[in-house]
């Protein structure tokens, strides 16, 4: 699966620059918003599996698939109240890193992006049935 | 009640003695607003009480955003 393969390759790089040492507010929104969108994209993973289309959605897409989450996995115990509130947080981080740009993105912050991102994305692999 | 102070009141009540600030940003994707929140200080149980609140602005039914700012001194270049 794509998705998969591009979730891992998005935790790969950012280690890798992460233990480079880069410390840099440009780079930190940037990493915060490529360990989204690889989470967002196993989310549409996760609900394309079970018949839904995320790929005809027009509108409100990345809560829609918040709520469709919650409706199809995490309200039928397929999926941890703890994953489902990591993606949840990984939007808001990527929100503010986006488009607050008075607001300082921390390497505490981005500790804390890879942290959620992790906890999102082994829960996927799991329900995926992907190691 | 408006829904902005709805949500610094749960914010209040969860986090407490740690805030030192609390303001709005957004909308910018379609959401209602993010709340910032700075932090005085981090509680050992702050993933827990973080929890609880992202819980109960999700129950209010809204797209609301939340930000935390923690209370560290970070190197940038």
């Amino acid at each position: 699966m794509q998705e998969v393969e591009f979730s891992k390759e998005t935790l790969t790089f950012a280690q890798m620059f992460l233990h480079m040492g880069v410390t840099n507010t440009w780079f930190y929104r940037m990493l915060v918003g490529k360990l989204y969108y690889a989470a967002h994209h196993l989310g549409r993973r996760l609900l394309i599996e079970i018949g839904l289309q995320p790929e005809q959605w027009r509108a409100n897409v990345h809560q829609r698939v918040l709520n469709e989450l919650h409706r199809q996995y995490v309200a039928t115990g397929r999926m941890t109240l703890e994953a489902w509130r990591a993606l949840d947080g990984l939007l808001d981080l990527r929100r503010t890193a986006d488009y607050e740009l008075a607001k300082p993105i921390r390497l505490r912050h981005v500790n804390h992006a890879l942290a959620l991102f992790v906890c999102f994305s082994e829960e996927s692999y799991r329900i995926l049935g992907v190691s | 009640m408006d829904l902005k102070e709805t949500v610094a009141q749960m914010v209040r009540e969860e986090l407490r003695e740690c805030v030192e600030n609390i303001e709005f940003a957004g909308p910018y994707e379609g959401e209602e607003f993010t709340i910032i929140i700075t932090l005085r200080d981090e509680p050992e149980d702050f993933d827990e009480r973080e929890g609880r609140l992202r819980d109960r602005v999700w129950e209010l039914g809204y797209d609301i955003g939340i930000f935390v700012d923690y209370p560290e001194q970070t190197i940038t270049v």
